[in-house]
């Protein structure tokens, strides 16, 4: 087994495993995420861990999606200053993606349009078969 | 973090690239994880082999944010040197 396939089965190994750790995880148009932080609509969770919902301005997840693990980060321009809303790639144990949006807090359904944008125009599927290119800097991702 | 990771803090520590990220991510010392499960599911780290306390007095910080776990997290957005390290304890399997 080539070393970049050995990462691969480990990272949806480790999916797995984190879903036993911290789950449930979310299905979502064929995919599964699990989510680090809370979206800003989960009331009761954020009742829990005394967080307010306009504070939920970046949402960290961890994505199985083409058979792969990718670690999403969706954040809004709010505490994002460094760059313009768009999507943005690296390589760091596995594809990253990071997602700048406009919404000043990211809810749950801010979180999936995102998601399903991506999915729609076969971005992060091309993204995945450039991995072995990228670097550890974040690049615009094409498309 | 990994082997590979505090290998790495403890020779050159570890440097911030903005360019890469939105900074190190770090969480509160008073946390004590019973497992590597546990301080994977509460803090959503990729790797939780070692906790390392860390003065991390007068680098700059990100934004702070919350787990679901509901444990802070402080975003440091400055490279943390070798001599930061106060503390390294092995998580439990």
């Amino acid at each position: 087994m080539r070393s970049t396939e050995r990462e691969r089965t480990d990272r949806l190994r480790d999916f797995r495993t984190r879903i036993g750790e911290a789950g449930p995880s979310v299905s979502f148009m064929g995919t599964e995420y699990l989510a680090v932080h809370p979206f800003a609509d989960e009331t009761d969770l954020l009742k829990q861990i005394s967080w307010s919902a306009d504070r939920c301005t970046e949402v960290d997840a961890y994505w199985q999606v083409f058979d792969d693990i990718v670690f999403v980060q969706l954040i809004s321009t709010i505490e994002e200053k460094d760059r313009p809303p768009g999507r943005y790639v690296r390589s760091g144990h596995g594809l990253n993606l990071l997602i700048v949006v406009s919404s000043p807090t990211i809810t749950k359904g801010v979180f999936e349009d995102a998601l399903r944008a991506i999915l729609k125009d076969n971005a992060v599927a091309r993204a995945l078969t450039e991995l072995g290119t990228l670097g550890p800097t974040l690049v615009p991702l094409s498309g | 973090m990994s082997k590979a990771e505090l290998k790495q803090l403890k020779r050159e520590g570890l440097q911030f690239d903005p360019a890469a990220g939105r900074g190190i991510p770090t969480t509160t010392r008073n946390f004590t994880p019973r497992s590597r499960g546990e301080a994977r599911a509460k803090t959503g780290a990729t790797t939780a082999d070692y906790q390392v306390d860390l003065d991390v007095t007068g680098l700059p910080r990100g934004p702070e944010k919350k787990t679901k776990g509901g444990l802070p997290e402080y975003p440091i957005r400055g490279s943390i040197p070798p001599e930061s390290i106060i503390n390294v304890t092995k998580v439990p399997k």
